[in-house]
């Protein structure tokens, strides 16, 4: 992928998607998409499925390589991402899971945090006696609270009941610290809570434009 | 405790068909009994060329296991870390496991003498077993959890530790179950052949030379109690280094996919 044509980002801008494109065995997932998303800004990927929401966050986070088009902005950036999938070790309880992408983080401040999404008697246990949402959080707090640039959520409050997307959706308000935020979501309410502008899918273009 | 009673009995009747077999044939050339297997075996004990043999058999091929496992493990890591050196490998590996033990006994014989033989042997009977088992380990890493690592910038050490480990134990622990028991059968198989000084091998073979049938079961006894021994304190430092969160995830199948 072509990054930045000589210069890291254009100003002001946290990402600029140029005529970005990507195919499956031949069948454009999308093509020609052009996006300029702001430092700072939140904005959020609204689609039916398999407009190609998640090859989308796939390709910003490096997973990917786009068939045709570059991004600007993302050299030497670090970013924090909220996976489709939980992808938490198993083995490893909420802070040590947490502590693996980021390290540098306190103990005492951890514990902290993690009680704003969880209760005092789960901390010890492995993750792998967690329910789904309870992974889903431990997920949401270890995007949030590594040093990532950059935030990429992938349907980050799936599988939360109406009472915890609450306190979910609060807690991103209040740690996002200001970060570049580009989420996907079936929720429009989600949108509308953290205020976020919408990437709306053309399906006639198979292409993704932002919401005017 | 009624398991116990069990097998206890199972056991009992299955030394007392042997016995009684022994009885029936009546010459202890071709078969003793379980009581004369004890008897010679608790008058070995006594002699100090028991424990020579023991000791320098146990050395021999403990350390051909310990090498074959460190550099399996090793070529293993580095066939998944660079695939070309996986294919480069991998006539030696294919080669190692297809040609026949004997064969290989004759050839170490004449290369390294009577007295490498059984750590030859033994490296070559574990070094694919494990190879093949570490880098399938490798290979079955949970790739989802992979990306996350890169994403997130993981280090190598917590990643080898965290998604690397719990991923190759279970290949690992079964390849060593396996191997181990090959090790001791083919390294002592390879001893009988080469004869070497002060070996298990040589004594078996002493054994049948001067048709000490009790003997040859005595130490045949020996020979299981030492592979058993040796796999259980392998096993036990291997699981404790690789098991705990092999065993934290096989209760995630259990407990994990409630709803939330």
């Amino acid at each position: 992928m072509r990054q930045g044509k000589g210069k890291d980002r254009i100003e002001n801008m946290a990402l600029a998607i140029h005529d970005l494109g990507k195919s499956y065995g031949g069948v454009p997932v999308f093509r020609h998409v052009e996006l300029l998303l702001e430092e700072g800004g939140v904005y959020c990927l609204r689609a039916p499925s398999g407009a190609g929401k998640t090859t989308l966050l796939r390709i910003l986070m490096g997973l990917e390589r786009p068939d045709e088009g570059w991004v600007e902005g993302l050299k030497g950036r670090r970013v924090s991402a909220v996976f489709q999938e939980d992808r938490l070790c198993p083995a490893l309880n909420a802070a040590e899971n947490i502590r693996l992408a980021n390290p540098g983080c306190s103990r005492e401040a951890l514990h902290r945090e993690l009680l704003e999404l969880l209760w005092e008697d789960s901390l010890a246990k492995p993750i792998s006696t967690f329910s789904g949402g309870m992974r889903r959080r431990v997920s949401l707090l270890r995007a949030l609270l590594s040093p990532g640039e950059l935030l990429l959520f992938d349907e980050p409050f799936n599988g939360l009941d109406d009472q915890s997307r609450q306190a979910a959706v609060d807690y991103v308000k209040k740690k996002r610290n200001g970060r570049t935020l580009l989420f996907t979501t079936h929720h429009p309410e989600e949108a509308e809570a953290l205020r976020a502008r919408c990437v709306i899918w053309e399906e006639s273009l198979k292409t993704w434009r932002l919401a005017r | 405790m009624k398991h116990l009673a069990k097998q206890t009995g199972i056991l009992l009747f299955w030394l007392a068909v042997w016995q009684a077999a022994a009885w029936l044939v009546g010459r202890p050339i071709f078969l003793v009994g379980p009581l004369e297997t004890v008897q010679a075996f608790f008058r070995l004990l006594g002699q100090a060329a028991f424990w020579q043999s023991v000791v320098s058999s146990l050395g021999r091929i403990g350390t051909g296991f310990v090498l074959a496992f460190s550099l399996g493990l090793l070529c293993g890591a580095g066939a998944y870390a660079w695939p070309l050196f996986g294919e480069w490998i991998a006539p030696v590996v294919t080669m190692i496991r297809t040609i026949p033990v004997a064969s290989f006994v004759i050839l170490a014989l004449i290369w390294t003498g009577a007295d490498g033989l059984a750590l030859v042997i033994s490296f070559l009977v574990v070094f694919p077993m494990i190879y093949l088992h570490t880098l399938a380990g490798l290979q079955a890493a949970d790739v989802q959890l992979l990306e996350m690592a890169e994403v997130f910038r993981i280090r190598f050490f917590p990643k080898v530790w965290h998604i690397y480990r719990p991923a190759l134990a279970p290949y690992l622990i079964s390849a060593c179950k396996t191997a181990l028991g090959m090790c001791w059968k083919s390294g002592v198989a390879a001893e009988v052949i080469g004869t070497p000084d002060h070996s298990i091998g040589e004594k078996l073979y002493m054994a049948k030379i001067f048709f000490s049938t009790d003997e040859l079961f005595a130490w045949t006894a020996v020979v299981i109690l030492l592979s058993g021994l040796f796999e259980r304190l392998v096993l036990y430092v291997l699981e404790r280094l690789m098991g705990e969160d092999s065993r934290k995830n096989r209760s995630k199948d259990a407990a994990g996919e409630r709803k939330g």
